[in-house]
């Protein structure tokens, strides 16, 4: 387990100074100066040279990497500001640190992923296994359509209507927005929870589909035959067996999906107005902001990453052939 | 304001209106329905407080602010969109700012007992301090606090707000002369001086008669030295009528600030008990709350967010909503620039501004409601404007006439424009409209994101384009020096005519040194209507602002630079 873990690290480390090194350079094909924003009114092309240096633009290309890369690992200095490691840099817009911003935003972001996952995870899973138990039933048709239904809809859509209908004109729910859960944890609820049940609404749609068919097939499968041939009890087999045959795909699934939404589920939080990390993507992209844009990359690139090795040693708890081969 | 307002005022509050139509007919009829907009400079009358109440003025509330985006500083020296001056007008006072007297804006004396006087034809500038304003902590505030927050424009750390003062003080390498108060070094006496506690004088290198407009921005505010820090920009010191308790990327809650004195402020009135700004709200949101009126939406405004095209026909048909609109003139006057250094025959340039169809193009931009069709360069926002038509072509365009101008001639016009909605549905316009008149047009798309960095590059390749400025005070020294000075051409130049006219360069000199403001201002107007002569762009829109309150809000109007001002704002219940 130890290996495992130390060879996927290793590599994982690999790819983030790849992605690092590759979103450097896709910065710099765009034919953008993001000096060009700090200069004044009358822009003299002196002016443009003094904002360069301020944002430290005027050094090569490959000294820039060299001097984030070496900031990352030992810290650096920016003008006459110490910026201890990891050092993601300043932010050009704000003048903030980059690390500071990415901890303010990752909790709202983290909010949601994890809210919205525990609702997908328990009805789309439920429902998927109620399908596969009845099936054929009113309830697996009932399941089937709904999750037809929901996985046609988009957030843009939903929510944009959900907010008019709940919140504007009804005043049903509360209007979705971040308190800490530190600061009022009533509020933290009342702001996620639309959000939450929307975000859900299109994920549980998914898990429902595929619990059921894994179910199924597994349900098909020698091994339940056997149990079942031999008199274990239906529900055993179904739970016992089955059930945890099942769950490894799903988890793979979910690994997936988790690492999406932890990089930022951008329009989930555009249209609730959520200040997470798909948000900051968003504005530092409109604002060519390098050092929040290569910040919010190397959160997306780790959560991808963490899942990926995650999902692997979840394999290897859940299913006893995964230990073994 | 700056770029990137530019930007978003391009795209945001263009809006589509259901009252299509307008008059098919002659030009001329457009310049006349331009309202006058000028600015005059008061006195000390003028300057003095208490504000005027507006009719059912009542204290107490919350009054609810919903925005798209936060405003990145409240640091006074880094304060410059105006979205980000009409919110720091709550916290923030200046040495001068702007109301309106009988209906006529008036620039007046807003710290300063009056609008600033000179003796010497705009070089030297004096401000005397009024008696009784103080610091949220009670101090009083001195010419030094006013000399310092001066001081720290000059550092190179505070990039984002404007520099006027500084470069009129020093220079424009002025960061060569000081470096700013950070090292513990104060500016000489003989750049600004505080003869006493009330007292500041600024000795300018040049005569600049619009130095008292210059000081009409967050940057000339007094900041108290021994609160300047790391945290400053997040809690700057208040002199207005409230403080900051809460400032993030999210949010601004204002409260209170029991120091501020009424009588000391001709400009703000301060009714309700407290602000609640909200950011990160898309515009069709914002829009959607303002409509319905719901709950606390019902004391809500938007300082930034106009009428998306979707809501146009529904706001200008029911007569509930279309009174909860306030609607005027904003400083921007865009126009179709027409590259000079490319295209070098006087007569092709007349003919493109004979063939071009305004009116169609802002019908595609929203119609009437989007802005009043230009003639001039210079916005009515500006003072001294003069509303001329040199061409008298009818804003439809009259591709017959343009054929004559060309004489038999195709020439071949490479139109630019930003792959935005509304841009590439007026390119298809434009393009048509052009080859009537025998152009033939080569179409180039170019992404939002890259628009300004390819345009600005001093040979963009490119014939006709977009483009729009607004200056940062409502006189010409701010709009034509800045676009049409053929010195200043170079990568990443504000010339996007690329005019470069000895006669024009000599007149910006001569103009800009003119000691008497008013008459400075006739002579901008005069100089827009030689550039028009040269037929360097074809003048299309006067940019309209248009903002929906809730039904409890009263007092709100339009600010000087198109934003909801909430100077006297009130909340109804």
């Amino acid at each position: 387990m130890f290996a495992f873990l130390a060879r996927r690290i290793s590599s994982g480390v690999l790819i983030l100074v790849t992605i690092i090194v590759v979103t450097f350079g896709l910065f710099y094909a765009l034919p953008r100066d993001p000096a060009r924003l700090f200069c004044g009114k009358i822009c003299t092309p002196e002016m443009l040279a003094a904002a360069r240096r301020n944002l430290g633009l005027d050094e090569a290309l490959l000294t820039q990497l060299w001097q984030y890369l070496s900031g990352l690992v030992a810290g650096r200095d920016i003008g006459d500001v110490h910026c201890a490691a990891p050092c993601l840099g300043y932010s050009y817009i704000t003048q903030r640190p980059v690390l500071d911003v990415l901890f303010e935003r990752f909790p709202v972001t983290l909010s949601l992923a994890a809210g919205s996952s525990v609702i997908f995870l328990v009805v789309g899973g439920g429902a998927g296994l109620l399908a596969a138990r009845f099936r054929g039933t009113w309830v697996d048709k009932g399941a089937t359509s709904f999750s037809l239904a929901g996985s046609a809809m988009q957030v843009y859509f939903v929510g944009v209507i959900a907010l008019y209908l709940l919140v504007d004109q009804s005043q049903l729910m509360s209007r979705p927005g971040w308190t800490s859960p530190l600061d009022d944890l009533a509020a933290w609820f009342g702001g996620l929870l639309l959000p939450w049940i929307i975000l859900s609404i299109i994920f549980t749609a998914t898990y429902t589909r595929f619990t059921r068919s894994t179910m199924v097939e597994t349900l098909g499968e020698d091994f339940v035959r056997t149990a079942r041939a031999k008199g274990m009890p239906g529900r055993t087999v179904f739970f016992k067996y089955a059930a945890r045959g099942t769950a490894a795909p799903v988890i793979t699934l979910f690994g997936i999906d988790a690492a999406v939404l932890l990089s930022g589920a951008v329009i989930t939080e555009t249209v609730f107005n959520l200040p997470g990390i798909g948000k900051l993507a968003v504005d530092s992209v409109t604002n060519a902001d390098l050092p929040m844009l290569m910040g919010v990359t190397l959160v997306a690139a780790t959560a991808m990453i963490v899942a990926n090795i995650v999902v692997d040693a979840c394999y290897a708890l859940i299913d006893p052939r995964v230990r073994t081969s | 304001m700056k770029r990137t307002s530019l930007a978003v005022a391009l795209t945001a509050t263009l809006v589509a209106s259901a009252a299509c139509g307008g008059s098919g007919g002659k030009s001329g009829e457009n310049t006349k329905k331009a309202e006058k907009f000028s600015v005059v400079v008061g006195d000390g009358a003028a300057s003095t407080g208490p504000a005027t109440a507006p009719e059912g003025a009542r204290q107490g509330g919350t009054a609810f602010v919903l925005e798209q985006s936060a405003i990145p500083h409240l640091d006074p020296a880094e304060v410059y969109t105006s979205t980000a001056q009409a919110t720091s007008m709550l916290f923030t006072r200046q040495l001068t700012s702007y109301r309106k007297v009988n209906g006529q804006w008036t620039l007046v004396g807003d710290l300063a007992t009056d609008p600033g006087s000179t003796s010497d034809g705009g070089k030297t500038w004096k401000f005397t301090l009024k008696e009784g304003v103080k610091f949220d902590d009670g101090t009083p505030v001195t010419s030094e606090d006013v000399k310092y927050g001066v001081e720290r424009t000059y550092d190179s750390g505070k990039v984002l707000g404007p520099k006027w003062i500084p470069q009129w003080l020093s220079g424009s390498d002025y960061a060569k002369a000081y470096e700013g108060p950070g090292k513990g070094e104060s500016l000489p006496d003989d750049v600004v001086e505080t003869p006493d506690d009330r007292t500041v004088v600024f000795h300018l290198r040049e005569a600049h008669a619009d130095f008292p407009f210059a000081v009409a921005m967050p940057y000339s505010s007094p900041v108290q030295k021994s609160r300047d820090g790391k945290s400053y920009d997040n809690k700057p010191s208040a002199t207005g009528p409230y403080k900051i308790e809460k400032h993030d990327d999210t949010k601004l809650t204002l409260v209170r600030n029991e120091q501020w004195d009424p009588a000391t402020d001709p400009i703000r009135t301060a009714y309700p008990e407290r602000y609640e700004f909200a950011y990160g709200s898309e515009a069709t949101q914002i829009a959607q709350r303002l409509i319905s009126d719901n709950g606390d939406d019902k004391n809500a405004v938007t300082l930034n967010t106009g009428i998306p095209s979707q809501f146009a026909q529904q706001v200008m048909g029911q007569a509930d909503l279309k009174a909860r609109m306030l609607s005027a003139l904003n400083p921007y006057s865009y126009f179709y620039a027409i590259n000079t250094s490319r295209v070098t025959d006087l007569n092709v340039r007349k003919a493109l501004i004979t063939a071009f169809p305004k009116q169609q193009v802002r019908q595609v931009a929203g119609g009437p409601l989007a802005g009043d069709l230009a003639t001039t360069i210079l916005s009515p926002t500006v003072q001294g404007q003069d509303p001329f038509d040199l061409y008298k072509v009818p804003a439809t365009g009259d591709p017959e006439a343009a054929k004559k101008l060309l004489n038999g001639k195709t020439p071949t016009i490479v139109f630019a424009y930003q792959q935005t909605e509304t841009n590439e549905r007026s390119a298809v316009v434009i393009t048509q409209a052009l080859e009537k008149a025998d152009f033939k047009v080569v179409r180039k798309p170019i992404s939002a994101e890259t628009w300004y960095d390819q345009l600005n590059k001093k040979d963009n390749g490119l014939d006709l384009y977009l483009a729009g400025w607004a200056a940062d005070w409502p006189g010409g020294s701010g709009v034509i020096p800045a676009i049409f000075d053929g010195r200043t051409i170079a990568d990443g130049t504000y010339n996007y005519a690329r005019l470069d006219d000895p006669e024009i360069n000599a007149e910006i000199d001569r103009i800009g040194k003119m000691p008497n403001l008013v008459e400075q201002n006739k002579q901008w107007a005069a100089l827009d209507k030689k550039i028009m002569e040269k037929a360097a762009v074809v003048p299309y829109l006067y940019e309209r602002s248009n903002r929906l309150h809730g039904s409890g809000v009263g007092g709100a109007a339009i600010d000087i630079f198109g934003q909801t001002s909430l100077a006297t704002l009130f909340l109804k219940s």
